[in-house]
């Protein structure tokens, strides 16, 4: 399998200004070291809780934002396979004329914000097509139409202010303006997040069809297990500025390694009257980015925790077939949960193949 | 069980720039004493404004345009009946967050940033608790061999005053006036006794110290539980949870719906829990309504709805919720939730329903019990459309 986007040790730090000439005082860790491959074709999916960094992870690949410190090597699909480029070295005006840019996309969280409410559909959705100067005049139309066509609209919709449609719609117009100038990864920060279930399933085809359409490699942002898991092919779970575990995704829902995958997985509530599980509830709330626990940063919420977590930072270790888990006790962890809360299985298996 | 609180014929309309947005179209529920009853529809098909409705907080432009909200308080059958819509609103304020409360969806919105955790949830006692808390009060100054107040006449004959009326004119000016008001703080002290009581029962650590801070020191959840706090403060027969757990994380959540799975063995009587999030209504409830774009198109049991779900936007519904156990792609539902402005004719599902028919387009059916505890209203099920 072939790389398209590799992180090493990426860290992104806000800093914190304070006293009478507005010095860094301390800095909030949104990313604190995370090494995460992206392999040409696939769909990742990045879960965690709000505020533990999935969305500056994304940013930072769409280079939205200026990474601290780490790498980005974006490995661009033709020419050498073996030689990247490291995007936060390039600066931000160089990037539209090496064409990277145009191959890096983003699909926001809320439509009704990310689409300019003075702004016609043709126009938003040709915006980036402007900007890189790829098309003009009568082909910039046919292409908007055909982008249109694409994404489940049709020319009716092609002169319309956003606030003629509803949310799914706003969603499909801003899937249209990230897929048009042929990208080959897209972020999506949380794209259902703000639509209803019942439109939820749509975009989420949407895209499952545009991927294999168009060979599109995803990063798909969510706090939301289930909805990932009908699009992904991996998994990565994400604590406080780290990844505690990354997977296949069938095997995350099967053989969860992590305390903290097991609490988020038997945190959701499942609309089926005969699964009645156990949950397991994790006392606390997550700890403040600003100054995060020693050691394992799930200690303080963790039911197995023991002294070594207390000063240790595990590391992302790879137990075999790609499954990596940051955890110390991960060897025995399933006999522990077991123990503690019973059987506790997850029907395996993503929903695409 | 006897019913607690009952719909009938509810109708809200609210009259907007760009014409009448039809809210609620007669919309008919009940909910039993002892019964978790679980109210769920996508945004915008009026589940919050069933229970607005039903609080009589509507707010401009909107207007309770029809129907009858009948109020059941004694839990023995006995036919003691308040028709909350005929009420004036001093006595809607006596209820509300003493026989009624509700939980509000975002509770950073919904507590006052510049008051104190412990001032907030006393406010409800000083509001609803008056009387009670007077005669502790007065109890208390006769049983304690303390030295005497120098006031200690005047405030007894005040505090008996509040035990007895304490709407009366002349505590009013007297908690009005500056330095008169001296006599409410042993009043507030009580209450903000009973406050921190009250946090302590929903198993915050350091009860005190939380009831000293401020919201902003306190994170989502905790934000969340102190909301719940409020409005548990006077023992109400009915909570309504107007999405309270939507805007959490799903660690907090599964705190949250823990704790309101406790408390509603030992505290409150009854829940109507709002929610688009079928998961939740899975686990937490006992009976469900379905909404559709003002409409209630299926009441159900639990089990039943998740089992055998009869109207057609249900089955659909269910299918398109992630799931754990299904394989493949997600079933959608084709189209889009209808702008109520001008919503389809007969039935407002018909446009995106499969086994839409020609009668469908034409009226709207009635609502046909069609087994134990299980109504419907499609066509499907019964020939006879409703009455105008």
């Amino acid at each position: 399998m072939q790389k398209i986007i590799e992180l090493k040790n990426l860290k992104k730090y806000y800093p914190v200004l304070g006293g009478v000439f507005r010095r860094q005082v301390d800095a909030v860790k949104a990313l604190d070291g995370v090494d995460l491959d992206i392999y040409r074709g696939e769909c990742l999916g990045l879960v965690g809780e709000s505020g533990c960094g999935k969305t500056t992870t994304g940013k930072a690949i769409v280079r939205l934002h200026k990474p601290t410190d780490g790498k980005i090597v974006y490995y661009p699909s033709e020419g050498n396979a073996t030689s990247g480029t490291d995007i936060t070295k390039i600066p931000i005006k160089s990037l539209k004329r090496l064409g990277i840019r145009s191959k890096l996309q983003m699909v926001f969280q809320d439509p009704t914000t990310s689409l300019n409410p003075r702004m016609l559909i043709k126009n938003i959705i040709a915006e980036p097509l402007k900007a890189q100067h790829l098309f003009s005049g009568r082909e910039l139309g046919n292409r908007v139409m055909e982008l249109l066509n694409l994404v489940g609209l049709t020319k009716d919709h092609y002169l319309r202010y956003p606030h003629e449609f509803s949310g799914g719609q706003r969603q499909r117009i801003a899937v249209a303006r990230a897929i048009a100038t042929n990208p080959e990864f897209l972020v999506l920060d949380e794209p259902t997040s703000a639509l209803d279930v019942s439109v939820q399933a749509q975009i989420l085809n949407l895209l499952h069809e545009l991927q294999l359409k168009l060979n599109l490699t995803y990063l798909f942002v969510t706090h939301h297990l289930l909805v990932v898991k009908y699009i992904s092919h991996r998994l990565a779970v994400m604590y406080l500025g780290k990844i505690v575990e990354i997977a296949k995704t069938g095997d995350i829902f099967s053989r969860p390694r992590h305390p903290y995958t097991h609490a988020l997985l038997s945190g959701i509530p499942v609309p089926d009257i005969e699964h009645k599980q156990k949950r397991i509830v994790l006392s606390g709330d997550v700890p403040s980015p600003l100054n995060p626990p020693a050691g394992c940063r799930f200690h303080t919420r963790c039911p197995f925790v023991i002294d070594l977590c207390r000063h240790q930072d595990p590391v992302l270790e790879d137990t075999g077939d790609g499954h990596r888990v940051a955890c110390h006790r991960q060897t025995e962890i399933e006999k522990l949960t077991h123990d503690l809360f019973g059987e506790n299985k997850h029907h395996g298996g993503s929903g695409y193949p | 069980m006897p019913k607690l609180i009952e719909t009938i014929d509810l109708v809200t309309n609210f009259y907007t720039h760009e014409g009448v947005v039809k809210a609620l179209d007669k919309v008919s529920l009940s909910v039993d004493h002892g019964c978790t009853f679980g109210l769920v529809g996508e945004s915008g098909c009026g589940k919050s404004v069933t229970v607005r409705s039903m609080m009589r907080i509507i707010q401009e432009p909107g207007k309770i345009d029809g129907g009858q909200v009948l109020f059941y308080p004694e839990n023995n059958g006995s036919d003691a009946v308040i028709d909350l819509l005929q009420q004036s609103e001093t006595v809607m304020k006596g209820l509300r967050g003493d026989k009624i409360s509700m939980i509000f969806q975002e509770p950073n919105a919904a507590l006052n940033p510049i008051m104190s955790i412990g001032e907030q949830v006393a406010e409800s006692f000083l509001f609803h608790r008056k009387k009670e808390m007077c005669q502790q009060i007065l109890m208390d100054m006769d049983t304690s061999i303390s030295k005497t107040h120098p006031l200690k006449f005047f405030l007894k004959a005040l505090y008996r005053l509040a035990a007895v009326r304490p709407e009366a004119l002349i505590l009013k000016l007297f908690s009005k006036t500056p330095l008169l008001k001296y006599w409410e703080t042993r009043l507030k002290k009580e209450a903000m006794r009973r406050a921190v009581e009250m946090i302590a029962k929903l198993s915050i650590p350091h009860a005190e110290d939380i009831a000293q801070s401020y919201p902003h020191n306190l994170s989502g959840g905790m934000k969340q539980r102190i909301v719940i706090a409020i409005a548990l403060a006077c023992n109400p027969l009915l909570l309504i949870a107007d999405e309270a757990t939507s805007n959490l994380d799903v660690t907090i959540q599964a705190q949250i719906l823990d704790l309101l799975k406790d408390l509603k063995q030992n505290v409150i009587s009854s829940i109507l829990l709002i929610t688009h999030d079928l998961g939740i209504v899975a686990e937490t409830c006992d009976r469900v309504g379905v909404m559709y774009a003002g409409n209630l198109c299926e009441v159900a049991d639990v089990k039943d709805l998740f089992n055998k779900p009869r109207h057609p936007y249900t089955r659909a519904l269910l299918n398109a919720v992630p799931r754990f156990s299904n394989e493949g792609k997600l079933q959608s539902i084709e189209g889009n939730v209808p702008n109520l402005v001008n919503p389809p004719s007969g039935c407002r599902f018909h446009p995106r329903c499969r086994d839409a028919r020609a009668i469908c387009k034409e009226s709207f059916p009635i609502t046909k019990e069609i087994g134990k505890n299980h109504q419907v209203a499609c066509f499907l099920y019964t020939e006879r459309p409703r009455s105008l």
